[in-house]
């Protein structure tokens, strides 16, 4: 069965490029620049991994996974980040406790080792 | 001098309890003096009072035997043969010897025949003799006495014929040499005659110089045989009517007059004793002592005593009094300003000790501002690094991600390596702003200077933008309202000044949907001043105190360096630039206005001054 991915990401071209990635490994994938749309659009037991930027101008990234987990408590999620300081990867003030290292995929990353990532998480992330 | 506004409310309490503690000691020891002065009174009256009484003792003592001794020698002459024998010429002698033993005393002896006739009397002349000769005596007192009594006799007063006052003390002459019917025979009498004035100064031989005293006599009988310094009264009865009326009109206040009769009247009885009088507003001691000759009362003495010495001695203490309460007073005064200089250094120090203070707070508190600073600076260190990681990052991503992508979809390729184009760009212009931020903080940013036209600098980059907002499809206008008629050239770096006025349009067109961009340029206060006014969002009310500050980014798109770097730039250009939100805006719209200010040189001043002129 095809896994349904829905990635966020406020910079186009990330966007662009990780979506021609998933999709070319066979993932079906939905795509938006505004994490509140798609929150708004947000489809509880749909989908199989929400793939979050950590750093997003309209709302954070952290906050967008939390929106997303009071929807859909089972979804797995994972972020990219582009932060240098582990700091910046779990947020106290909006999060009670802080996400696990293997949440957090580095960029920039080959597409490849993107992908062997994703397959990692969605088998272990629970 | 002493300012008393900056004596505090507890100083003043301090100086009341000073000032009380003064006063206190003060009347306590004028309490304290006025008790001792009592005291001391007291016992110089004690004083004066057992002087008195010892003096009146003593004096009645030698008085008593001075008389006796009179009476011995009477006796003696009495038991002389030659009397017994009427043998004369030896008579007159022994008589006259007698007289000159006790001359201090007697004024002579007088040996009366057996009928009371004067045959002798002591060292008297020839014609005296023969005038008193035989002179009948048998009536006194002094005759018929010792005559029927056959012992000593002392007597009265006697006025004698010649008026002068005296006392007599008289033995008799009784035969007793032979036996038989002569023997126990009277045969005459001895008389010994005192003078009062002799027995008065007698007296005044005897008194205490140092006590201020006068003497009194009397006889038994009340009779005033002497008083100091009133002999007038003389031979008068102690209470008789004259006596009494002198005393009632001369004596203050008139009960010291019945103290004075008690008092008399006690020694009349033959007591012994004191009494103090007020007299004339002096206390007096008078003391009395009966003179006792031959276990009878002959006479009673009196000795009055001033009490001098006490009111010498109470000015003494007064005077002591006063000048303790002075030098307490002074002492108080001295303390006081002691006090007072004390506490005012006291609140002086204080002042210095409270300036420093605030000094060392001030410290205390820029030390702490320093620390805030620090702990900010860190803070935008650590915020630096994440949005400069974020900036490298997210663009080489996007490179990394299309290269490869590129192999796998072909036909995007022209796309693509736009994308990667675009993404170069940014990483470039982020290298550009690091390397300005790194110049400007380690103060190395250079100025190329040249003479550059305002105008057509402006122009030119806005007919850049213009095209590239055609491109996008925003609803943008931008609008260039150059200086009417004028040229304004500035001294400045043509590149750096583009830079500035990109970036503030690049903002601009970052946060405006629709409206106006608004360049403005004019000259003010000999200031060449760039405006770029927007109907956009406006400025965040969160980031407008750190607009200026690095990394004060609210977009995500952005290093948050751009206005640092403009900042800086203007301000090495010795400009200034600010930045408002309209509130009374075109089109309703609100929106912010960025300006900044480069000098314009003095040969652009002076065009400037002759354009105005014209």
């Amino acid at each position: 069965m095809t896994k349904r991915i829905l990635l966020v990401n406020d910079e186009a071209d990330i966007n662009t490029t990780v979506l021609h990635i998933l999709e070319g490994r066979g993932f079906k994938v939905d795509s938006y620049e505004d994490p509140r749309l798609a929150l708004e659009n947000f489809k509880p037991q749909y989908y199989d991994l929400v793939v979050i930027d950590s750093k997003m101008p309209q709302m954070n990234g952290f906050a967008f996974y939390k929106g997303v987990k009071t929807l859909d408590k089972k979804v797995k999620a994972c972020f990219l980040t582009a932060a240098e300081l582990q700091s910046e990867n779990c947020s106290d003030d909006i999060l009670s406790s802080p996400l696990p290292a293997n949440y957090f995929i580095r960029i920039p990353i080959e597409n490849e080792r993107l992908l062997e990532r994703i397959d990692e998480i969605m088998a272990q992330v629970k | 001098m002493l300012d008393k506004g900056r004596i505090s409310k507890t100083s003043v309490v301090i100086l009341a309890v000073i000032a009380a503690v003064i006063l206190g000691v003060s009347i306590f020891s004028y309490q304290y003096y006025t008790f001792t002065s009592r005291k001391i009174v007291d016992i110089a009256s004690q004083e004066t009072r057992s002087n008195t009484r010892i003096e009146v003792h003593d004096i009645s003592q030698i008085l008593a035997n001075k008389l006796q001794t009179v009476g011995a020698l009477l006796q003696t002459l009495a038991e002389a043969p030659a009397l017994h024998n009427n043998e004369y010429s030896s008579a007159y002698t022994v008589i006259n010897n007698r007289q000159h033993s006790s001359n201090d005393l007697t004024e002579f002896y007088m040996w009366l025949d057996k009928n009371g006739k004067i045959n002798w009397i002591s060292n008297i002349n020839e014609s005296t003799y023969q005038k008193y000769r035989g002179t009948d005596l048998s009536y006194r007192p002094y005759f018929t006495i010792p005559r029927d009594t056959h012992t000593i006799y002392y007597s009265n007063l006697i006025e004698s014929n010649d008026k002068i006052p005296r006392l007599y003390i008289s033995y008799p002459v009784i035969n007793t040499t032979g036996s038989g019917q002569g023997n126990g025979i009277l045969t005459g009498v001895v008389v010994a005659s005192i003078r009062l004035e002799t027995l008065g100064n007698f007296l005044i031989s005897q008194l205490f110089p140092q006590l201020n005293s006068t003497i009194g006599l009397l006889d038994r009988n009340g009779i005033i045989l002497y008083t100091t310094g009133a002999q007038q009264y003389v031979g008068e009865y102690v209470f008789g009517n004259k006596l009494q009326s002198v005393l009632s009109s001369s004596l203050h206040p008139p009960e010291s007059k019945n103290l004075l009769n008690d008092l008399i009247m006690s020694s009349l009885q033959g007591n012994t004793g004191s009494g103090d009088i007020l007299i004339n507003g002096k206390m007096n001691t008078i003391a009395y002592q009966p003179v006792v000759v031959n276990g009878k009362t002959f006479l009673v003495l009196y000795i009055s005593a001033q009490h001098s010495l006490t009111s010498d001695v109470s000015a003494l203490i007064n005077q002591q009094q006063y000048f303790t309460i002075l030098v307490v007073t002074i002492i108080g005064g001295v303390t006081f300003i002691i006090a007072f200089l004390v506490l005012s250094w006291n609140k002086r120090l204080e002042t210095i000790v409270d300036a420093r203070t605030a000094e060392l707070k001030t410290a205390i508190d820029s030390l702490a501002s320093a620390n805030e600073q620090l702990k900010i600076h860190d803070k935008m260190q650590q915020e630096f690094i994440n949005i400069a990681s974020h900036e490298m990052k997210t663009p080489t991503q996007a490179i990394l991600g299309y290269s490869k992508l590129m192999q796998r979809h072909p036909e995007k390729r022209e796309a693509m390596i736009e994308a990667i184009a675009r993404n170069a760009s940014r990483l470039q212009r982020l290298t550009g702003d690091i390397l300005d931020v790194t110049r400007i903080e380690s103060r190395s940013l250079k100025l190329n200077l040249e003479r550059v036209n305002l105008n057509e600098l402006v122009s030119d980059i806005i007919e850049d933008y213009g095209n590239e907002i055609e491109k996008s499809s925003k609803d943008v206008k931008l609008l260039h309202e150059p200086a009417q008629d004028k040229i304004i050239e500035v001294e400045a770096d043509k590149n750096r000044l583009t830079q500035v006025i990109s970036n503030l349009l690049n903002n601009a067109i970052k946060f405006t949907k629709e409206g106006t961009i608004k360049v403005t340029e004019e000259v003010k206060d000999s200031q060449a001043l760039v405006s770029i006014k927007d109907t956009g969002q406006g400025i965040d009310p969160e980031i407008f105190p750190r607009l200026f500050l690095k990394f004060a980014a609210k977009s995500e798109t952005g290093t948050g360096l751009g206005l640092f770097i403009s900042k800086s730039i203007v301000e090495a250009h010795g400009g200034r630039i600010w930045a408002e939100n309209n509130y009374t805006d075109y089109d309703g719209k609100k929106g912010a206005t960025f300006t900044f200010s480069i000098p314009l040189n003095r040969l652009e001043q002076d065009k400037q001054n002759q354009t105005q002129e014209v």
